[in-house]
């Protein structure tokens, strides 16, 4: 009786942060800020100043940084996807290989446009705070 | 009565009629049978690709359908969540809405909006998809392809952050709309980056200016007019002023019409001929796009100035002095015409069909595998899995394709392998979502009227509801279960055939019957049901969160906080219930069952006991779901996390039952006893948000 063992194919797990990992650092972003915005804005959170900017803005921030940080790593490794280092520029071994690697280029160069641009909006959407530093 | 957003209050108990409990029980059904589709299209996409066709190679229609699939998951979920919620208030009294007693009706908006805005790309995601395989076909080739997919993936998520721009004059927090308005402008650039495609796609060609090209040039010219308007309101003052007008009306009809039923009358005129053998008339369809275009121009462009003048939306008239019965009437007028168009290209279907030209496979000269079978398709399709080395399969010996590869020859003995096979029961090829390599062979189930008489269950059930009759419903949803259960049961002849089968297919491909794990669709089918219950209670928890938010007091009306001894104590049961659980998976034998039945068993009784204090919990609280918002939030989580831990309970039941079934191999029970595993840990960790939650939140932060 053959019972086929999970993930069959190997090595998969760097291909699907690369190809995801922008859009959820966008998604934790977007909500996380609304909710801190519109959550923390009503329980009066913007009270709270140092250097002149609220807690509410404060908390934007750092998360605004965390979640650079978690698209920009996303993008790098799709960058290396793209661009693989010399073991994987040689003669390809078999179809199956040459296969292979013709789709992890392919998914690392969409990548580095997908994580590129959940980057750029990430950031083009922090800049409303910027308008509300000192209260909501 | 409420419009088909149907805000709270005019929805809710005091205002709205039976036809608004109708339409909430009939969309919660459709959001049902909406998601569980969404899941099977989505998982097909995934893995039941033909060999070879890598994600570098998936149509842009796949790619469009797997975006939307898997945005149909979140989406669909909330707006049943909410559906659910409101129809509560409706018929059992709870206060979700009810701002009287501590509910909120912009919670609905929020998620009404939460699913209405994704819906509206849910509707154009496809169609893009429709405009890609076209306007490639047409021009002989597809520029930005990668592009392309980058722009429906961007979408797919961007999407979800747009739905307080339908909120804007509600009163929140500035910061917060503005986000949404930042959001919404971000969007625009998916949608640029898909135009720009398409046009570089045409430019420098010569394409037959055929009915389906009109449609799609006249979808670009109307759509990006829909998406100018679309950034001007994104705007927050500017959506201050034309928000409720006619301006709105305009701009939705140029992005709906014209961003997708544009394209869906160029995705029938091509395809008609593949499904019904026949084509349709050029000529008729030429004056079918002439009408339609020209008619929609005149019915939706004055929408824009009568917007600005001041006509308002969802008002039966308009004042005389306001000077736009001129537009009116030319609208009015053109509508007409519009309807004309519609009503050509009935006409061409009708005559197609009777006395349309034989078509040939391939009429279009398009690229893909629809087109390599006869038009219309033999009923099994293709008589074995096609082979796919190339992202354009029938261009490819026509001319140079960059990432043509060579098939390896695992892949190619399998696909001859698999040619005309297997003939006792129907299957078909799994592969890996990435690579597209053969993983296994999936058992698909015969036609049968299970489902039909499933669905005629509830449909009894949702009448009975509908009209108050309760003591129907849980019979009709028994028959409902009973079905499905029998429908899904595995037969010992079925599974005897298909050991029979791995003997004789399964050694000529080296391919398993019997899959596990990421190899087998039912583990993609049961990630797909946990997404759902994920947003289901994700939605719950955010409801609680947000009547708590605009409380003066929570609990509200000074009702006691839950006590955290005893339900500390049960929740830790039900904790402690993944151990024997995991035990149970970890254990799933080769040889002996014992192990894991008692696994199974154990977890089993120590979820039953945590049941029976819940029950008894709940019957004696101070307060009924009625009392307030937070009364009926308490219950209504508890209820759902109930029901998700008694599905829990049944499968493994299920289990066990198959497990004590000595003639069964007991490899056979290796998915079923990991998909129940993956069920009871998830329902597991829903118990301990609940408990952070409902129980320990308000104690941390205080009243």
């Amino acid at each position: 009786m053959m019972i086929l063992p999970d993930n069959t194919v190997p090595g998969q797990r760097h291909i699907w942060f690369a190809l995801l990992g922008g859009g959820v650092a966008w998604a934790l972003h977007f909500l996380l800020a609304y909710g801190i915005s519109e959550f923390g804005c009503e329980a009066g959170a913007d009270a709270w100043v140092w250097l002149n900017v609220s807690a509410v803005a404060w908390m934007i921030l750092a998360l605004t940084v965390l979640m650079l940080t978690l698209a920009v790593a996303a993008t790098f490794v799709a960058w290396r996807l793209a661009h693989p280092g010399e073991a994987e520029r040689g003669p390809d071994a078999s179809p199956a290989e040459a296969h292979h690697r013709m789709t992890r280029r392919f998914a690392g160069g969409l990548a580095i446009w997908l994580n590129g641009l959940f980057t750029f909006v990430i950031a083009f959407q922090t800049i409303p705070l910027f308008f509300y530093l000192g209260r909501c | 009565d409420a419009g088909w957003f149907s805000y709270t209050p005019l929805s809710g108990p005091q205002h709205a009629g039976i036809s608004q409990d109708f339409w909430l029980l009939g969309l919660a059904l459709v959001e049902i049978a909406g998601i569980t589709t969404a899941a099977e299209i989505a998982v097909t996409i995934l893995k039941c690709r033909a060999p070879g066709m890598t994600l570098t190679r998936m149509p842009l229609f796949a790619w469009a359908m797997l975006i939307t699939s898997l945005m149909i998951i979140f989406a669909f979920t909330t707006l049943l969540m909410a559906t659910v919620l409101l129809e509560l208030d409706r018929t059992l009294g709870t206060q979700f809405f009810n701002t009287a007693a501590g509910g909120s009706d912009l919670l609905w908006q929020h998620l009404f909006w939460f699913f209405g805005h994704p819906e509206v790309y849910i509707m154009f995601i496809p169609a893009t998809g429709i405009v890609s395989m076209i306007t490639a076909a047409f021009a002989g080739r597809l520029v930005g392809y990668t592009l392309i997919a980058v722009a429906i993936v961007l979408t797919g998520f961007l999407s979800f952050g747009l739905w307080v721009h339908h909120m804007y004059t509600t009163g929140l927090p500035e910061l917060a709309m503005h986000f949404f308005a930042a959001a919404s402008l971000m969007i625009a650039i998916a949608s640029g980056i898909q135009v720009f495609a398409w046009i570089a796609t045409l430019w420098g060609t010569r394409p037959a200016l055929k009915t389906p090209l009109l449609f799609i040039l006249g979808f670009l010219f109307l759509f990006v007019l829909g998406g100018f308007t679309g950034v001007m309101v994104a705007v927050v003052p500017f959506d201050w002023q034309v928000h409720d007008t006619f301006f709105l009306v305009a701009h939705f009809h140029y992005v709906l019409i014209g961003g997708v039923v544009f394209p869906i009358f160029a995705g029938l005129h091509y395809w008609m001929p593949k499904i019904t053998g026949r084509m349709l008339s050029d000529r008729l369809g030429v004056w079918s796009f002439w009408f339609t275009f020209i008619g929609f121009n005149g019915t939706f462009f004055p929408m824009h100035l009568m917007g600005f003048f001041g006509q308002p939306r969802r008002v039966y008239t308009y004042a005389a002095e306001l000077g736009i019965g001129g537009y009116n009437m030319l609208a009015t007028v053109a509508a007409f015409i519009f309807a004309m168009g519609t009503l050509l290209f009935l006409v061409n279907l009708a005559l197609s069909l009777r006395r349309g030209q034989q078509a040939d496979d391939n009429p279009w000269d398009g690229d893909t595998l629809e087109w390599a079978v006869a038009s219309p398709p033999p009923v099994y399709g293709h008589l074995g899995p096609p082979l796919v080395i190339a992202r354009h399969p029938l261009w490819q010996a026509q001319r140079h394709e960059a990432d043509s590869a060579a098939p390896d020859e695992r892949t190619q003995h399998i696909v001859a392998a698999l040619h005309g096979q297997p003939t006792q029961w129907r299957g078909t090829l799994i592969t890996d979502v990435l690579y597209a390599q053969p993983q296994a062979i999936q058992w698909l189930p015969k036609p049968t009227y299970a489902p039909l008489i499933a669905a005629l269950g509830v449909l009894v059930g949702a009448v009975a509801t509908l009209y108050q009759y309760y003591l129907v419903l849980p019979f009709a949803l028994l028959l409902t279960a009973v079905i499905v259960v029998a429908w899904l049961w595995p037969r010992d002849s079925r599974l005897a055939m298909l050991d029979e089968s791995e003997q004789t297919l399964g050694a000529a491909t080296g391919l398993p019957v019997f899959a596990t794990g990421t190899a087998s669709v039912g583990w993609w089918g049961m990630v797909a049901l946990l997404g759902v219950l994920a947003t289901a209670f994700a939605v719950l928890f955010y409801a609680y969160l947000y009547l708590w938010l605009f409380s003066e007091q929570w609990p509200q009306d000074n009702l006691p906080r839950p006590g955290l001894a005893w339900s500390g104590a049960a929740f830790g049961v039900l904790v402690f219930s993944s151990v024997p659980q995991w035990w149970a998976r970890r254990r799933h034998p080769r040889e002996h069952r014992r192990p894991a039945i008692m696994g199974l068993t154990s977890a089993t009784l120590l979820a039953a006991l945590f049941l029976v204090w819940q029950v008894v919990e709940y019957a004696n609280l101070p307060f009924k779901p009625q009392t307030n918002a937070y009364a009926s939030m308490v219950f209504v989580t508890h209820f759902a996390l109930s029901v998700t831990l008694l599905t829990a309970l049944a499968l493994n039941i299920a289990a066990i039952v198959r497990l004590r079934h000595k003639y069964e191999p007991v490899e056979h029970t290796g998915l079923q006893c990991q998909l129940t595993s993956m069920f009871w840990h998830f329902t597991v960790v829903v118990a301990v948000l609940v408990y952070a939650v409902i129980y320990a939140l308000p104690y941390l932060i205080g009243t």
